[in-house]
């Protein structure tokens, strides 16, 4: 007697699918995914708006500055690691932009010059919020911090009123540069099945049904390679008729051991976000004053614009130029172009960038987690000043920093290793490896050095 | 075409009328006057100037310390606290019924209430120990090339009657003066949440009117 043995199916911890749960399937098709997250997170959004604009005016007081600047902005890179752009598919901003389309949206076709040069916006976006927010104090400021919440829905519903889907969220989002690096070293992966996906002539899953509309950020789950831009809303699974999607975990970094195509613009935002966390370490240590009364001597103007502007540029430089210096070095060996060099190895400072961008954060999270609670308390009038709002010892956070940053830079000289093996053979992958490493190397160091001072708190 | 044509005119005026709604506040406000209160302690005349009106948050505050000459005075350590005057009257109530001198206050000059414009019978006091609400003391550094000119940024956390509890300390003497501050209500916030809500709706009616004729057309 011969028995059929059933298909094996991989567990979710080998890369199986995790749509093969009941559970986690009936819940992502069903209308409440994401809708009822998206409905909480706009409440949470009206609550912030409400407190940073008419709340107690100090940050050290207001929930809105706690809820964005100690709570939101820490988890992140957080929930980039785990949940890929997750976050996207709930943001209060895409929930204004849907509603907007909704009933007034013109759906016009995408501008040519954005999806040209989106990408090279929202890395400008980043730059210059940051900056802003050390020169204008926008993060001390809750009027302020509402101020750029409330630009940023301006430019929302301007995006839902007139164009198609997400455009906005794709092309213009600052966030969206440093999503689409963090999500590629995640470990939620969401994509087609090539084989069901290649007998398929409907692309159900990019023009949308009934059941759901086509994908917001304008991915193709039947050619999409990676994960920087889906933002797990769905709307694929809903709408695919032959069960082609799949949700599966994979290792941290496992796409940029190999990335299909490199851009060069996600290579400089890799080495430039390496340097935003610098300026903010470094502000946020109590050597700054000292370092700008230096700048003062040296530039002969007490001028803060003046004098930020100069470490900040000097701080986004260094990375980059190390990148450079290791691309260089690596096309003697490898005869790949110093651009191409540049491009393709860029990637490999994002499991670096992640690492220090959690770290630093997680000072902020930690060592002022309380301030969420105190200040929500004090909407009720309950006093906690003097109260400390320390979740975990400063040694702790230390340690758990030290740590972080150890396993980002194991990852990046990995994808080093990986992406060198995978383009090269014999001598020319070790040849190809060194200089990154030793650009590593530098970016860990600094990075560690920084980490073992004292920082001030945000609230 | 022509209709996108229609549509970025429209668009351009809606635009230029909300950025002109949204200046307005910032208009207002820039008019608004500060205010210079002025005492003399210890032979030393010292200013103190607030650059705008204070408001509830944080504001720039300039010092200034003159000696009996009319020189200005370097090299001095200014600090400068902010506490509400209902705190601040009890409190000197509980040390003029009694309470135990406290260090440093010994030799300390006193501003007279009748030094200050609009001030009546106040002294000058430090923060006490052992206080409910204990104010954040801000250290005023001098201004680099503006002799005798410190500054520093003062936070009230709320609207209301507050003093200053101004400390120096000039060549080893400690003086000390308050000064008293109303701090008013800001409505910037309520003018730009009006100015936001004005350019979205304008945003949503401009979609609206053009999706209408893109539907008849």
């Amino acid at each position: 007697m011969i028995t059929q043995l059933s298909k094996l199916i991989p567990s979710w911890m080998a890369g199986g699918n995790l749509l093969n749960n009941r559970w986690i399937d009936r819940f992502m098709r069903s209308r409440w995914y994401p809708g009822i997250i998206q409905w909480l997170t706009l409440f949470i959004f009206v609550v912030i708006i409400y407190q940073l604009l008419l709340g107690p005016s100090t940050a050290h007081d207001n929930l809105g500055t706690a809820l964005t600047w100690v709570l939101w902005w820490p988890l992140i890179p957080l929930i980039f690691l785990f949940l890929g752009r997750f976050w996207c598919a709930i943001c209060p901003f895409a929930t204004i932009n849907d509603f907007v389309q909704k009933f007034v949206g013109n759906n016009r076709k995408v501008p040519h010059f954005l999806k040209k040069y989106g990408i090279w916006i929202m890395d400008a976006s980043f730059i210059f919020i940051t900056w802003s927010d050390h020169v204008w104090g926008v993060v001390g400021s809750p009027v302020d911090s509402g101020v750029l919440l409330l630009i940023l829905t301006t430019a929302v519903v301007a995006s839902g009123a007139f164009f198609e889907r997400r455009t906005f969220c794709r092309h213009v989002c600052f966030l969206g540069g440093l999503a689409g690096n963090y999500s590629q070293a995640g470990m939620l992966s969401l994509h087609g099945t090539p084989e069901i996906c290649a007998k398929c002539d409907m692309a159900s899953c990019f023009k949308g049904t009934e059941k759901a509309p086509g994908c917001p950020i304008f991915e193709f789950p039947r050619t999409m390679t990676s994960s920087a831009n889906c933002v797990l809303c769905g709307d694929c699974l809903k709408n695919c008729p032959n069960g082609s999607i799949q949700l599966t975990i994979r290792p941290p970094t496992k796409e940029l051991w190999f990335v299909h195509k490199p851009k060069v613009e996600a290579a400089f935002l890799a080495a430039v976000i390496m340097g935003i966390v610098f300026v903010q370490n470094v502000t946020m240590l109590g050597v700054w004053g000292s370092i700008l009364s230096w700048l003062e001597t040296v530039t002969g103007t007490t001028s803060y614009y003046v004098n930020f502007s100069i470490t900040f540029l000097v701080a986004i430089i260094l990375p980059v130029s190390l990148l450079g210096w290791a691309s260089l070095v690596a096309t003697k060996n490898n005869k790949a172009s110093l651009v191409d060099n540049f491009t393709r190895f860029g990637y490999a400072i994002i499991a670096l960038d992640l690492a220090a961008h959690i770290a630093h954060n997680l000072f902020h999270m930690l060592a002022e987690g309380k301030s969420i609670l105190y200040t929500a308390l004090a909407i009720f009038g309950v006093d906690s000043h003097g109260a400390s709002p320390a979740l975990v010892s400063t040694p702790t956070i230390q340690m758990l920093q030290f740590g972080l940053v150890g396993l980002g830079f194991l990852g990046s000289l990995y994808i080093v290793y990986r992406i060198a093996e995978s383009k090269y053979e014999g001598d020319v992958v070790w040849a190809t490896f060194k200089p990154y490493a030793a650009m590593l190397s530098c970016l860990g160091i600094l990075n560690i050095v920084l980490f073992t001072l004292p920082m001030a708190h945000r609230m | 075409m022509i209709a996108q044509t229609k549509m970025v005119r429209w668009l351009v005026c809606g635009l230029a009328i909300s950025l002109l709604i949204l200046m307005l506040p910032g208009t207002a406000l820039a008019h608004g006057e500060g205010e210079k209160a002025i005492v003399k302690v210890g032979g030393y005349r010292v200013s103190l100037f607030f650059p705008e009106s204070a408001k509830a948050g944080e504001n720039p505050l300039h010092v200034q310390i003159m000696d009996e000459m009319g020189k200005p005075v370097t090299g001095a350590r200014v600090d400068i606290s902010a506490m509400p005057i209902e705190v601040w009257r009890q409190h000197r109530e509980s040390m003029e019924s009694g309470a135990p001198a406290m260090d440093g206050m010994q030799g300390m000059n006193h501003a007279s209430a009748n030094d200050i414009a609009g001030m009546h019978d106040m002294t000058g006091m430090h923060d006490m120990p052992g206080m409910a609400v204990v104010p954040k003391v801000t250290l005023f550094n001098e201004l680099y090339r503006k002799m005798g000119e410190y500054f520093g940024v003062i936070a009230f956390p709320a609207t209301g009657h507050w003093i200053l509890n101004t400390h120096f300390s000039i060549n080893g003497q400690m003086l000390n003066a308050a000064f008293p501050v109303d701090v008013a209500k800001d409505s910037t916030s309520f003018a730009i949440l009006a100015g936001f809500a004005a350019l979205n709706a304008l945003i949503i009616w401009a979609a609206a009117v053009t999706k209408r004729k893109a539907v008849s057309a």
